[in-house]
């Protein structure tokens, strides 16, 4: 039997991704920019909770108690790790190493949640650092390719995730950790979650419920903030600099600067997605767990399979494709090790779990070229523009039907 | 401690070649079908199982015995044709059917994102199930590999012998390409179709085959290029691919995605600079302060920089600069 | 028999119903000027003919036997040749180069032979063979197209708007240069043009083109002289 916590992290998982899709869908399918770079727009959400916030955290502290980063100098764990370092030394480059971030990150944690104002100012800290460092990043990165064809623009987007998540910090190991693991701050006070700890079922850990909660909040806002973006009239302005390349041309400017604002909301809804990740699902943050296939791959088989440019399509194929992924992932080691055995391969933990990670890549990278061939408007097609919102329009027609009657 | 050592320009020299053949083959399909294919490296890292493959299976221990030197000539065949031939597979079976069911641009370059993908994890899973006779294991760092290491005594350096190929092999390949594209009437066909596909369907040319055999060409070059690096590293990890792919774009958008000989110009500067400018600033860093710094693993920061600044300068690359008029500026101005 | 006969054609490009109940009829090493104002139709007659617009209803025959629905590659290859008004050469190619891509579907000796014939009739290519199609002079570009269409030795050659974007004199020599096809080679020659009285001066008969329906169909020489016409229309005199 699947337990109930399994369930619900489950459940918050698949929440990151609907958020994921809705923002790809925001930026690929109403704007038409062809985002090959979700994944760093997600890590750096990630990195908002993580190496970022871990830093603002022990300034904070430091602050309400100045011998905070002086004591580490002498105490264990901490000091064969620091030794003579400056203040500054410790801040930018020793919290991330993993001898003092293991113990670090928990003591930290401890402090913010005894209190609330302080819980509050780094939860405020990471939600605003992850919107800033999305939309910054979400400009950076599109402005180079902006004005030039979409395809340049997929290749300058693909190009600036790999590099900076798996280069920059995958490799440069103080900024975010690097090689090593980097633990995430729990923004929240103590006497919620043990107010919460006493009503939830056993078993069920009152930071998951929390992140559960955070993540149907940001979902559902973000499902609206988006349908309304693309029933406005500049989702229709979007949908015609898709659909027609000389608007491009003869709009060429303005059309750059839509752009480049659409790049910035989208990419802040994916870091910001990168953050509910990290508080409800996957506390220890790695850059190179962040791969393109997870966050950049499968965000687009989901958008494709329900139906770009239309949100409510996009939320149905990411359903689909994450119970179906969960399922091969429990169904495939069973059947496999029957298949492995019977021709004769030895079959161990890690050949069991690459083969279940490639046969859930491929069949999503099959139900990509399957669903653009057979039915590329997707399961929900998207719906055509209308002008006037649908609410005022089904009202209209009431009333003309009622007079008419 | 010199700037630069002479097996480094070589190791530059044949990352430039490897680049620029790849570089060739990304351009040449993008200008006759219009597509950017994501999928480009892993047909590169194809050619390099094949070979890995082929290797693992014939090798008896007798290194740099004759039987192994054959080897440095079948297994390149090899690889590009079977790489080639996957690449046409792919523009026959599914790029082409997409297209003629009206998919666009941005359809099409996520199907070969998505082909990547798929390829990329069937060659995990076929150098994982393969057992290796010699180097333990056929994915990841093993210990030992099957390059042949050359002793060039003029310049007292050990090379590997498939790195002092692949840049005469390039250098072949670029002269006969040329040769073909230019002499023959199927060549100047193929110029003609990526030119002008209308008039040229109007004169009879097959357009489709053009770019099928397009396709095949691309696709055997890269399996080429691979081919050449399995013999050098001893386990490959097809995720290489991830990486390698973006240094391929460079090369492409540096040599402007429109010409064969600006690719053949892009993919050189960019594998040559990944190799050389680390070393560089890195000896220059051991002469000014004397300690070093570990900025190897960086190097494919260089791929990123230059689509940065060609994008931003120059978006139409090597090819759309006006050398001649270039020239005479800086004759009048010299 | 007429060589080329058009009879009730309908014809425009999917639901853009342009040409309305056209008939026309050209003999042999007849010269036919299409003329008429902006958006007429002109070129779309000439592509309803080359089969590259939709027709939609009316005949199309020639030398006797009815080609409407053929495909362009087939009525090229009984001696229609259509030449556009643009991207009619391959700018990328050399002369010879593009003048062997005319000859492709040809064999490899017949092909010497014509490119030879060509060279001989437009010496001023043979002076040129290596050169980029893209270094040419837009008059001379025209010639090499025209040399291209001659290759295949077709019986009519049709002209969309020549001596578009060429300087007066430039253009007043390719239309004698057209005009010769029909002296020094027997071509029959439909000529689609916006100079129109440069074009009706060597041409034997007219057809004035009016939003898609026949305003005037006769001798060349008439419609120049009807001053009504050519001044509402023409913008002559």
């Amino acid at each position: 039997m699947v337990e109930l916590p399994i369930i619900l992290m489950e459940l918050a998982n698949m929440l990151v991704f609907i958020i994921v899709v809705l923002a790809l869908n925001l930026m690929a399918g109403y704007a038409g920019i062809p985002n090959l770079g979700m994944a760093l727009f997600v890590y750096i959400g990630a990195f908002a909770v993580a190496g970022l916030s871990v830093r603002f955290a022990i300034i904070l502290v430091n602050i309400l108690n100045p011998d905070f980063i002086e004591m580490m100098r002498v105490t264990p764990p901490y000091k064969y790790a620091v030794g003579e370092s400056s203040i500054l030394d410790i801040i930018l480059f020793k919290v991330t190493d993993p001898a003092v971030n293991r113990h670090l990150v928990p003591e930290l944690n401890s402090i913010i949640g005894d209190s609330i104002p302080l819980s509050i100012m780094i939860l405020t800290f990471i939600l605003a650092s992850a919107i800033a460092l999305g939309a910054t990043l979400g400009l950076i990165v599109s402005f180079t390719a902006v004005r030039l064809r979409e395809d340049y623009l997929a290749i300058v987007l693909l190009a600036f995730s790999e590099m900076l998540v798996q280069v920059f910090f995958a490799q440069v190991d103080w900024v975010a950790g690097g090689r090593y693991n980097t633990w995430a701050l729990t923004p929240w006070p103590q006497k919620l979650s043990q107010s919460l700890g006493n009503l939830l079922p056993s078993g069920v850990k009152p930071e998951l419920f929390i992140g559960l909660i955070v993540a149907i909040i940001l979902a559902i806002t973000t499902l609206i903030y988006t349908e309304r973006i693309a029933n406005s009239p500049m989702g229709r302005v979007l949908r015609a600099m898709r659909d027609d390349d000389l608007a491009l041309t003869s709009y060429g400017r303005d059309i750059a600067k839509i752009r480049l604002k659409v790049m910035m909301v989208g990419s802040s809804i994916a870091a910001l997605a990168g953050v509910v990740y990290v508080l409800s699902v996957q506390p220890v943050v790695k850059a190179t767990d962040y791969t393109r296939v997870t966050w950049t791959f499968i965000p687009w088989a989901m958008m494709i399979l329900g139906g770009i440019a239309n949100n409510w399509g996009v939320i149905i194929g990411a359903v689909i494709v994450y119970i179906g992924r969960k399922l091969i992932e429990i169904l495939a080691p069973p059947a496999f090790t029957t298949i492995l055995s019977l021709i004769g391969v030895e079959v161990t933990g890690a050949t069991i779990d690459i083969v279940k990670a490639v046969t859930v890549n491929i069949l999503v990278g099959v139900i990509i070229i399957l669903v653009l061939y057979l039915k590329p408007e997707g399961i929900v097609p998207e719906k055509p523009s209308k002008t006037l919102p649908r609410k005022t329009l089904n009202s209209l027609i009431e009333k003309f039907r009622g007079s008419s009657s | 401690m010199p700037i630069l050592s002479i097996d480094f320009l070589i190791n530059g020299l044949a990352s430039g070649a490897a680049l620029a053949l790849l570089c060739l083959g990304l351009t040449l399909t993008y200008m006759t079908t219009r597509v950017p294919n994501f999928a480009h490296a892993t047909i590169a890292v194809v050619g390099a199982v094949v070979t890995l493959l082929l290797l693992d299976w014939v090798y008896i221990g007798l290194r740099g015995g004759a039987v192994y030197y054959t080897l440095y000539i079948v297994a390149p065949i090899l690889s590009a044709l079977i790489a080639g031939l996957l690449a046409l597979t792919i523009y026959i079976a599914i790029l082409r059917p997409l297209s003629k069911k009206g998919i666009g641009i941005i359809g099409l370059m996520i199907a070969t994102f998505a082909l990547d993908i798929i390829i990329n994890n069937i060659l995990t899973l076929i150098l994982h199930l393969t057992p290796s006779k010699y180097i333990g294991k056929l994915i990841g760092a093993s210990v030992k590999g099957y390059g042949v290491l050359v002793y060039i005594p003029i310049l007292d350096v050990n090379i590997y012998l498939s790195r002092l190929l692949l840049p005469i092999i390039a250098v072949i390949l670029t002269i006969s390409l040329h040769l073909y594209m230019t002499r023959t009437k199927f060549g100047i066909a193929m110029r003609a179709s990526i030119e002008n596909p209308q008039l040229a369907k109007a004169l009879g040319i097959n357009v489709d085959l053009v770019y099928a055999i397009s396709w095949f060409l691309s696709g055997s070059l890269a399996g080429l290029a691979g081919s050449f690096l399995a013999f050098e590293f001893p386990g490959i990890n097809p995720a290489i691919a991830y990486l390698y792919i973006v240094s391929i774009f460079a090369g492409s958008i540096l040599g402007g995605l429109s010409s064969m000989y600006g690719a053949l110009a892009g993919g050189l500067v960019v594998g040559v600079s990944e190799v050389l400018i680390p070393v560089m600033i890195q000896n220059i860093y051991y002469t000014i302060t004397g300690s070093i710094i570990d900025i190897i693993r960086y190097q494919k920061f260089i791929s990123l920089l230059i689509i940065i600044i060609v994008l931003l300068v120059a978006p139409q690359g090597l090819a759309g600069v006006s050398w001649r008029n270039l020239l005479a500026r800086v004759v009048r101005v010299g | 028999m007429s060589l080329l006969t058009v009879e009730g054609l309908n014809a425009g490009y999917g639901k853009f119903h342009i040409l309305f109940d056209i008939s026309l009829n050209i003999e042999e090493k007849e010269i036919l000027a299409i003329v008429g104002p902006n958006g007429s139709g002109k070129s779309t007659l000439l592509k309803a003919i080359t089969g590259i617009a939709d027709v939609y209803s009316g005949r199309i025959t020639f030398k006797g036997s009815d080609i409407t629905r053929l495909p362009p590659h087939v009525k090229a290859r009984m001696g229609l040749a259509y030449l556009p008004q643009t991207n009619n050469v391959f700018t990328n190619l050399s002369v010879w180069e593009n003048l062997k891509m005319a000859a492709y579907t040809l064999d490899e000796s017949i092909a010497r032979d014509r490119i030879e014939e060509v060279l001989s009739y437009y010496p001023m290519l043979r002076s040129r063979l290596g050169f980029k199609a893209r270094s040419l002079s837009g008059g001379e570009r025209q010639i090499l197209a025209l040399a291209m269409t001659l290759i295949r030795k077709p019986e009519i050659i049709m002209l969309d708007e020549p001596t578009a974007n060429l300087a007066p004199i430039i253009a007043k020599d390719l239309l004698k240069k057209i005009q010769a096809l029909r002296e020094d080679l027997g071509k029959t020659i439909i000529l689609v043009e916006q100079n129109a009285k440069a074009a009706l001066e060597i041409s034997d008969k007219a057809l004035l083109l009016v939003s898609g329906r026949i305003e005037y169909s006769g001798f060349a020489s008439k419609l120049l002289a009807d001053t009504e016409l050519s001044r509402k229309y023409l913008g002559l005199r």
